[in-house]
């Protein structure tokens, strides 16, 4: 298979990583090492037992190859294992070193990333994604935390606030600028050992994400060998940029499973419940609201269906937007909705009242609603496109968007393109340039370890998605995509092409 | 300018006619990549395409705004790799 440009954000290449990590269950994993933690557990602990029983692994394809990219319908699974036994923080924890900080460190093919990625998947150690600023995580390429590097090092100055992991790690990967200005390439991964001297380390103030290990982090002059660069100089934000990605699928993913398990409860709440000569359930508004909250959560079910590979496997930021836009409205409203239903019992400690808060996360972290519906309306033209193919049905020719549409958006999943289609040639509403710097209110701080903003510089260009219509792939078991989004009978699955970044 | 460069970078440029109505405007190495519609998140996905569509990694020293700011000025750098005494990287 051709090396690809992904394989490429340093050379990384799939089984790159310096020690098989512990032998990875093969398809049916028992999470009885999570069992075996108190509820109270730390994320700290949760990673640990993950580690030690192949579960990390057990995420990646190609048996654990972490470079070679998340397994969606694994991680789907381990995130609701955790989420059904421990708080929100502390599956955060694994969400964000899983979802994106192993599969940045697992870009740079060199000895101490590999040796340190080696360690993180057998939870030995713990590496805090440290890319949000002191500045507004909504303006990510204004970032301060500078990387000097040098012939004889690099030397780390800067500051990163409401990282999780900040307090339990044994790295921070952080996210600098080499250069002044805010062209994508001024930006490089550098790994900072969190005992090295001038790393200071403080717990955040957050009595709901305590044990997530949230916190800020302060780097004076920190001086480390240029082994500690990860990735290609020059690289940083296109790594960020693909793995955010990831992390956005996995909340989606995670976000299903959570609704799933607050609705059960409330469930069983309303059933038992007593009201009148019966139970709650029994009142239709009651089971109305409910009923939506149904529908809700069936339909990020789906839509992580359609689109999770498309992120997984072709990096498709425009669908991981999309995703993410999705799992903060529909966690947002079914969690307060279950909140509501609760009544009065709501408000116990560790209730779905507090569940409620903690899961405000889903909204703010990795992509705070209004960046991604930003990013989703900067894909409108595929989006539109693609819905008309599907609309056309097999052997149709799908009508233009506009009339404008290349042959390319058009040819739907099928078609399996490997480049990317970012414009479709219609002019924007108003024209002009983008407008550099603007931020986003909505974005705020990401404690999933990502900033919440896509790297475009301001406006409606922030976070342009890359438009690859038509990289719906179902997942066979072996976890191999077979084009086709899943619609596709079985012959027709066989003989395409692998998509873009497939397999790797 | 290769034409297969010129094809792979054309749906980046949101800003001309090309692929869309009227007839595509042509690509020379003076076209300012920016003001033709290519942001941050374009210009990331256009380094991935580049170096998968050319089987090349731009070195780090080419990594920067000068390299990304005209349509010639990228493609010097690209050429370059292709004409390196290393070459394309092997499949």
């Amino acid at each position: 298979m051709p090396e690809t440009a992904s394989a490429r954000e340093h050379g990384a290449r799939p089984g790159s990583q310096a020690a098989p990590p512990p032998s990875p269950p093969h398809s049916q994993p028992d999470f009885d090492a999570l069992d075996a933690l108190p509820r109270t557990a730390t994320g700290r602990e949760l990673w640990t037992a993950l580690g030690a029983a192949g579960l990390t692994a057990w995420c990646y394809r190609d048996s654990g190859t972490v470079a070679s990219g998340v397994h969606p319908d694994r991680l789907a699974r381990v995130l609701a294992a955790a989420d059904a036994r421990f708080a929100i923080p502390t599956t955060l924890s694994a969400s964000v070193q899983l979802a994106t900080a192993l599969p940045v460190l697992a870009t740079d093919p060199r000895p101490l990333a590999r040796r340190e990625l080696a360690r993180a998947v057998a939870g030995e150690s713990a590496v805090a994604l440290a890319a949000t600023d002191v500045t507004a995580g909504t303006d990510l390429t204004a970032l301060r935390t500078e990387a000097r590097i040098s012939d004889d090092g690099v030397e780390v100055h800067g500051a990163k606030a409401w990282i999780a992991n900040t307090t339990t790690a044994d790295h921070f990967l952080v996210l600098a600028r080499h250069r002044t200005g805010r062209h994508f390439t001024h930006f490089t991964w550098v790994l900072v050992p969190a005992d090295a001297p001038g790393v200071t380390v403080r717990p955040a103030d957050s009595a709901l994400f305590g044990s997530s290990g949230v916190g800020d982090v302060e780097f004076d002059g920190v001086r480390l060998g240029r082994e500690h660069l990860v990735g290609r100089t020059g690289m940083g934000l296109p790594a960020f940029a693909r793995h955010i990605a990831t992390e956005r699928l996995a909340g989606a993913l995670w976000g299903t499973a959570l609704c799933r398990r607050a609705l059960e409860d409330t469930h069983r709440h309303l059933t038992t419940r007593a009201h009148g000569d019966g139970t709650l359930w029994e009142l239709d508004a009651v089971r109305q609201r409910f009923a939506a909250c149904l529908v809700r959560v069936r339909e990020l079910h789906a839509l992580s269906r359609q689109l999770g590979d498309r992120v997984a496997y072709a990096y498709d930021t425009g669908a991981a937007a999309t995703l993410k836009a999705a799992a903060g409205a529909t966690v947002g409203h079914v969690l307060g909705e279950c909140a509501q239903l609760w009544g009065a019992a709501g408000f116990t400690t560790g209730g779905i009242q507090e569940t409620r808060a903690q899961a405000a996360l889903f909204g703010i972290g990795g992509g705070a609603t209004e960046v991604v519906l930003s990013a989703v309306a900067d894909t409108a033209e595929t989006i539109l496109a693609e819905l008309a193919n599907d609309l056309a049905g097999p052997g149709e020719d799908a009508p233009a968007c506009g009339g404008a549409l290349p042959k390319a958006a058009a040819t739907g999943p099928e078609q399996g393109t490997d480049v990317p289609r970012p414009g479709l040639g219609l002019p924007r509403p108003g024209g002009g340039e983008p407008a550099d710097g603007l931020t986003c209110p909505g974005g705020g701080a990401s404690v999933w370890g990502g900033a919440p903003l896509d790297v475009g510089e301001a406006g409606p260009e922030q976070g342009a998605e890359a438009r690859q219509p038509g990289l719906g792939l179902p997942r066979p078991e072996n976890g191999q995509p077979a084009p086709g989004g899943g619609q596709l009978p079985p012959p027709a699955r066989q003989n395409l092409p692998h998509q873009r970044g497939a397999g790797r | 300018m290769d034409q297969r460069f010129t094809e792979l970078l054309r749906p980046f440029l949101k800003f001309t006619p090309g692929g869309a109505a009227g007839e595509p405007v042509a690509i020379t190495p003076e076209t300012d990549l920016r003001a033709l519609g290519i942001d941050s998140m374009q210009a990331i996905e256009l380094l991935f395409a580049i170096e998968d569509a050319f089987a090349i990694s731009l070195p780090d020293e080419e990594l920067n705004d000068t390299t990304f700011a005209t349509a010639g000025s990228l493609w010097n750098a690209v050429a370059a790799q292709l004409t390196a005494p290393t070459g394309p990287v092997a499949p």
